[in-house]
C-alpha cells in the first residue's frame, strides 16, 4: 500500500499531464473539421499500422479456414464459368465493358460491439482506394463503403452502424426495401419498406439494389430469418451473409461509372 | 511577497499578449508568443507540480482569449514539463536547492541564454507544428516559425531588460 501511494506521488504529475493532454488535443480535434480531419487521418496511420501488425500474427493462424474459404469461392466461380458453356469462349473481354473495379484488401482493425462500428483496411489513395467504394467479403457478400482513406490505410462504414443505410431487393421478385441495423446482435439486421403486396418469407434473399450507385446489384445483403406486416409495408429481420466478426480479407469494389451517374442526378435536382 | 517580482512580470507579459499581440496583425507571418516567458521564468525552485498548474493556467487564459480550443494547453504543458531537464543541461543548474529564485542574465551569465532561447524556440516549433498539422506547405511554415520566433525572442528579451533594469533601479 505504501509503495503503491509512493508510486503515485511519484508519476502524479506524468498522470496529471496525460490527462490533460488527452482531453486539450480531444477539444483541439474537435474544433474545427480541419483539425478533425488531420488528426482523424494521423490517428488512422497510428492505429493502422499497430492493428496491421496484430492482425498480420492473428492473420497467421488463420490461414487454414481463410484457405478452405478461398478453395469454395474458386469451386463456385468454375462452376458457374462451366454452366456458361461455349458461349464464354466467343465473348470478346477487350470489347466488353467493365463497370466495376475490384481491389483486394487486408482488414487490420474491425469493431462490432459499438453503436457505429467501423473496418480499417490495409490499402489507402496509393492503392487506388477511394471514399465510397463498396466493401465485400470474400465471398462476395455486403459489407459496407469506405469513408476516409490515407496515403496507406483506409477507414469503411460497416453494415454494423446505425447511421448506415443501403437500398435492398428481394431477390426472388425484386421488391424493394431498405436495409440498416438497429444495435444489438451483430449478425442481425433490419430490411423495411417492402410493399405488403410482395409476398417475404424466411429463407428469402436479399440483394443490392444498385441505386445507392456503390453496390454492385447482384451483391448479396442477407436472408430473411422473420417477416411481419407493418401497416403498408412488410418488416424483416435479415441474418447477415457476411461473417461480420470475421472478416480477415475482402474486395473493394470501384464503380467507374458512378461519379458520372452521381453528377447527371446532381445536376437535376 | 517572495515571488512579488514574478507575478508582476507574469502580469505584465499576459496583459501585453492578450491586450496587444492577440489584437495587431502585422503580417501572417508573425506571431510573437510572449507569454512564454512566464514559463520561462517561473522561480527555479517551484515543483513541477506548481509549474505544471501554472502553465495550465495561463494556457487556458490563451485559448480563451485566441479561441483556439486547447492548442495553447497542447503545447505550452510539454514546455513546462521539459523546462526542468532544459535547466539542468542547457542553464547548468544540476541541483535545484542551489540555485533559487527566477532565471535571470545578471546572476547566471549565458547559461541563461542558452536556457532562455531553447525553451522559446521549443515552445515555437511545437505551436507552429501543431496549428498546421501538415508540412506539405513547408516552406510557409519554416517562414512562419522563424520570423514569429524571431519577434517572441526580441519582445521577450525587451521585457525582460525593462523588468531586470527595474529591479536594479529600486
Amino acid at each position: 500500500m505504501h509503495k503503491l501511494i509512493y508510486f503515485i506521488r511519484r508519476t502524479s504529475v506524468a498522470i496529471l499531464f496525460v490527462v490533460i493532454e488527452i482531453i486539450a488535443i480531444r477539444s483541439y480535434a474537435y474544433s474545427t473539421p480541419y483539425t478533425q480531419a488531420r488528426l482523424l487521418g494521423m490517428s488512422n496511420a497510428v492505429t493502422g499500422s499497430f492493428y496491421a501488425l496484430l492482425h498480420n500474427i492473428k492473420g497467421y493462424f488463420s490461414l487454414r479456414s481463410e484457405n478452405e474459404r478461398l478453395t469454395a469461392r474458386v469451386a463456385e466461380l468454375e462452376n458457374r464459368l462451366d454452366a456458361l458453356g461455349s458461349d464464354a469462349a466467343t465473348v470478346d473481354i477487350s470489347a466488353s465493358f467493365h463497370q466495376y473495379e475490384y481491389i483486394p484488401a487486408r482488414v487490420v482493425s474491425n469493431s462490432i460491439n459499438r453503436q457505429k462500428n467501423y473496418i480499417t483496411l490495409n490499402k489507402g489513395i496509393s492503392d487506388g482506394v477511394s471514399t465510397d467504394m463498396a466493401v465485400l467479403s470474400p465471398d462476395g457478400c455486403a459489407v459496407g463503403t469506405i469513408i476516409d482513406c490515407s496515403e496507406h490505410y483506409a477507414v469503411a462504414k460497416s453494415l454494423l452502424n446505425t447511421e448506415f443505410r443501403i437500398s435492398g431487393v428481394l431477390a426472388k421478385d425484386g421488391s424493394p426495401g431498405a436495409v440498416w441495423w438497429r444495435g444489438g446482435d451483430s449478425q442481425i439486421v433490419e430490411f423495411d419498406g417492402v410493399p405488403k403486396y410482395a409476398t417475404v418469407e424466411a429463407g428469402d434473399k436479399v440483394r443490392a439494389a444498385g441505386f445507392s450507385h456503390y453496390f454492385p446489384p447482384e451483391v448479396v445483403i442477407g436472408t430473411v430469418e422473420s417477416a411481419e406486416v407493418v401497416g403498408n409495408t412488410y418488416h424483416c429481420r435479415l441474418r447477415l451473409a457476411a461473417d461480420m466478426a470475421r472478416l480477415q480479407n475482402v474486395v473493394l469494389v470501384n464503380n467507374m461509372m458512378g461519379g458520372e451517374a452521381q453528377n447527371l442526378e446532381a445536376s437535376h435536382k | 511577497m517572495r515571488y512579488k517580482n514574478y507575478i508582476l512580470l507574469a502580469v505584465v507579459a499576459i496583459l501585453l499578449q492578450v491586450l496587444l499581440l492577440n489584437n495587431i496583425t502585422i503580417s501572417t507571418l508573425l506571431a510573437p508568443m510572449l507569454y512564454i516567458v512566464c514559463i520561462a521564468l517561473m522561480p527555479i525552485e517551484w515543483p513541477p507540480l506548481r509549474v505544471l498548474l501554472a502553465a495550465l493556467t495561463i494556457a487556458l487564459v490563451m485559448d480563451f482569449t485566441m479561441g483556439t480550443c486547447g492548442l495553447n494547453v497542447i503545447v505550452t504543458l510539454p514546455v513546462a514539463l521539459l523546462r526542468r531537464p532544459t535547466m539542468h543541461y542547457l542553464a547548468g543548474i544540476s541541483d535545484i536547492s542551489s540555485d533559487e529564485g527566477i532565471p535571470s542574465a545578471k546572476r547566471m551569465g549565458v547559461r541563461f541564454h542558452r536556457y532562455f532561447v531553447a525553451i522559446i524556440v521549443l515552445h515555437s516549433l511545437l505551436f507552429f507544428s501543431v496549428e498546421s498539422l501538415s508540412f506539405t506547405s513547408f516552406g510557409l511554415w519554416l517562414a512562419r516559425f522563424v520570423c514569429s520566433t524571431a519577434a517572441t525572442l526580441t519582445l521577450a528579451y525587451l521585457v525582460v531588460f525593462l523588468f531586470e533594469t527595474k529591479l536594479h533601479s529600486k
